[in-house]
């Protein structure tokens, strides 16, 4: 099995994705068509039918619906392990502050720190395709950090620090990460863009920012 | 009812009467009015966010605006009416002619009331309401982060509607367990009987947890120390939501079972597999108890698995329940009434909002769509596109009986048809916008996010279930003003609260009852004759 670099969140969100989205349409659309029919033909039955149960046929339903939960679990357990698998190879290490209404982003390796000001949104820096480990906390109530382009979020409280791994797999600029854990009156200014560097330029952005 | 004429003078009479249909007719009215205060301030959050910037209200009233609204449905509509059903429905369903603990039952309306009404009193303060979300969470609730009387009136809201809430549990439970007429075993008692049974169970476990949690949250504003802490927050989020999940399904089965009778009724035959929907049912609450942590799947330290496959599990009596609904209308001799095409806009939709739930019950799913509106689209699907077509369905269904008289069915089919579109247009977006990183409690968001659009769609949406709304009002009006008279069976209805006059006497049962040999007793009847 080859060694896995880095969990990408954004894979293993559509693995899942891919399994559950289908499956909740072809459910939905088998049910609606049923009730449906039932609806149109019941209305030219004159008497109903008098059968009150099936039994054989309700448990055996019941087992095939258990089957498909256990399948269910076990695709979003796998991805779930995905994202938590352990790396090897290169890291980069940044340290998230969030206070009420701005982000700091610490990089302790590089000696660089990005500190979120009001009216401007502050940019979170990371090189592509390398693990970044990510060490988020609050200063004061609960905040969320959450980048959609990666499908990934993690609530962060004061004192207790979140721990995770995120890859970039191309560099370019995500249009943005939010705080998605509502935390008071200017809650909805509490953005930050995403640029995804090639490690090289990471590399002079953090020389030349240090 | 006034004191004069009332046969007891005092206080006493002033309280209100205890027979439990005044009282449930109490409550339902007193969440009509809530559910037209919580629905105004819907509509002002939709025009806000008909665009991006701030037009219509600040930052911080939008804030007060979503907690209020989010506070009044669960705290004080959704949840208070469902029970109000059971209240009304559950004594004559079980052939008894009073509710257990009546006093009791009017008692909970008193401390429903004055609970609601201390939370809206929060706009009265300086501060303004509460604007802590509807789970109050620490530590933003607490005294440094939310100052003010708003959010004390809040907190003793919520405690107060909460026990009144579990004061009407505890009768509607007892009712059913200890004054069934003779014959009535709890295998004869109709669908929507044993739906309030689970119901009345999940409150009596989870609801006093939360009255809890808010005496913890009053003290903590006032002397600190309670969520002190590295895990005191998330103490906090455990407490809030082993209360917040199982309310979900207490304002989620007495809905069900009021949709099932309809099913049956119109359906012109027995609920099918009446025995598996009771299994199903009493496996969905057991499993309800184990499932509240996956609101919070997005903290570290949380077993995310066991919630994960326990939330996933309730594929299985959901199945079930989905199973035995359209089995019965199968078989059936179909009547498209109003209250039969809010039943099947009920299930049409709910299912939607339930497979959206097993989506959210993926913890990788939903380490991307929590917080975000793809969760708003999938409760508004379970609890307005859900829920309150349930209710709807409910009380077209009930209204005659509760009333002696008929609403317009005209009326209720095009209030029907602007709340299917209203509901959709409203709620559908959002889930494509929680997909594409809008986050919830937003007042606004940016304009190049490319979300203009699907917000207006959702804005539109919303001023057309504000005119079903406007339709159902003229319909209520014009049926009690040129009153149409129900006689005291007019659906050809299986239960026992359709043996009796429309309203029912003080007493319920003028008349013997009839024999029950089953959960369709007025089948029976028929059969037998």
């Amino acid at each position: 099995m080859p060694l896995i670099l880095a969990a990408d969140t954004r894979d293993a969100y559509s693995d899942v994705e891919r399994l559950f989205l289908p499956l909740g349409v072809a459910v939905f659309v088998v049910f609606t068509l049923a009730i449906l029919f039932a609806v149109w033909r019941g209305r030219r039955r004159a008497a109903p039918s008098g059968r009150e149960k099936n039994t054989p046929v309700e448990l055996a339903y019941a087992l095939v619906l258990a089957v498909i939960a256990a399948i269910l679990v076990t695709v979003s357990f796998r991805a779930d392990d995905r994202e938590r698998s352990a790396q090897a190879g290169e890291r980069v290490r940044i340290h998230v502050v969030a206070a009420k209404w701005r982000w700091r982003f610490e990089y302790p390796d590089q000696g660089v720190v990005v500190q979120g000001r009001d009216g401007e949104i502050p940019e979170l820096v990371v090189p592509a395709g390398t693990a970044v480990e990510f060490d988020a906390e609050s200063l004061d109530v609960d905040h969320g950090f959450w980048i959609p382009e990666v499908r990934f979020q993690r609530q962060l409280f004061p004192d207790r620090p979140a721990r995770f791994s995120l890859t970039f797999p191309e560099p370019g600029v995500l249009s943005s990460g939010r705080c998605s854990f509502y935390c008071g009156l200017r809650h909805q200014d509490m953005r930050f863009t995403v640029r995804v560097l090639t490690p090289d330029a990471f590399r002079s952005w953090a020389q030349a920012a240090s | 009812m006034s004191a004069v004429a009332a046969p007891r003078g005092g206080f006493a009479a002033l309280a209100g009467s205890t027979d439990h249909k005044r009282v449930a007719v109490r409550i339902a009215v007193t969440a009509a009015a809530f559910f037209a205060a919580g629905g105004v301030m819907a509509l002002v959050m939709r025009a806000e966010l008909a665009e991006p910037g701030l037009q219509v209200v600040s930052t911080g009233t939008y804030n007060a605006l979503f907690t209020m609204h989010g506070s009044t449905m669960i705290y004080l509509v959704i949840t208070p009416f469902a029970l109000a059903l059971g209240l009304y429905l559950v004594p004559l369903h079980v052939g008894a002619g009073q509710i257990a603990g009546a006093r009791w039952v009017l008692g909970g309306w008193w401390l429903y009331l004055i609970g609601g009404l201390s939370m809206y009193a929060g706009f009265l303060t300086r501060n303004g309401a509460a604007a802590a979300t509807w789970g109050g969470f620490d530590p933003l609730s607490n005294s440094v982060n939310s100052p003010g009387e708003g959010m004390d009136l809040w907190i003793l809201g919520v405690a107060l509607a909460t026990a009144g809430e579990l004061l009407w549990a505890a009768c509607i439970l007892r009712t059913i367990l200890r004054h069934r007429a003779p014959g009535i075993t709890m295998l004869r008692i109709p669908v929507f009987s044993w739906a309030m049974t689970v119901t009345a169970l999940m409150v009596i476990f989870a609801f006093p947890v939360l009255i809890a949690a808010m005496g913890l949250l009053w003290y903590e504003r006032q002397y600190g120390g309670v969520f002190d802490g590295p895990e005191g927050p998330v103490a906090y989020q455990h407490l809030f939501w082993f209360y917040g999940h199982p309310v979900v399904y207490v304002m989620f089965f007495p809905y069900v079972g009021a949709v099932a009778e309809c099913v049956a009724t119109f359906s012109g035959r027995r609920f099918f597999g009446y025995t598996a929907m009771v299994a199903s049912l009493l496996l969905f609450t057991s499993l309800s108890m184990s499932v509240w942590a996956h609101h919070m799947f997005t903290i570290e330290g949380v077993t995310v698995k066991y919630f994960s496959l326990m939330s996933i599990a309730l594929v299985v009596p959901a199945g079930i329940e989905y199973f035995d609904m359209i089995a019965t209308l199968w078989g059936g001799a179909i009547r498209l009434t109003t209250p039969m095409l809010f039943a099947l806009g009920f299930l049409v939709q709910f299912l939607i909002g339930g497979l959206t739930g097993i989506w959210v019950g993926s913890t990788v799913l939903d380490y991307h769509v929590n917080n975000s509106y793809f969760v708003v689209a999938h409760f508004h699907y379970t609890l307005f596109a859900g829920s309150f077509f349930g209710a709807m369905a409910a009380i077209y269904f009930w209204w005659p009986k509760v009333t002696g008289t008929l609403l317009r069915e005209g009326l209720g089919r095009l209030q029907f048809a602007l709340s299917v579109v209203g509901a959709n247009v409203t709620f559908f977006p959002m889930f494509l916008l929680g997909r594409d990183g809008m986050t919830r409690r937003v007042a606004d968001y940016p304009a190049d996010a490319g979300w203009s659009t699907l917000n207006a769609l959702s804005s539109i949406g919303a001023a057309c279930i504000a005119l079903a709304m406007l339709v159902f009002a003229a319909n209520v009006v014009v049926s009690l003003r040129r009153r149409v008279p129900a006689g005291d069976d007019p659906w050809g209805g299986h239960t026992l609260e359709w043996a009796t006059r429309s309203p029912p006497p003080r007493g319920n049962f003028a008349d013997p009852l009839p024999a029950v040999r089953s959960y369709a007793p007025l089948l029976d009847r028929g059969e037998s004759s």
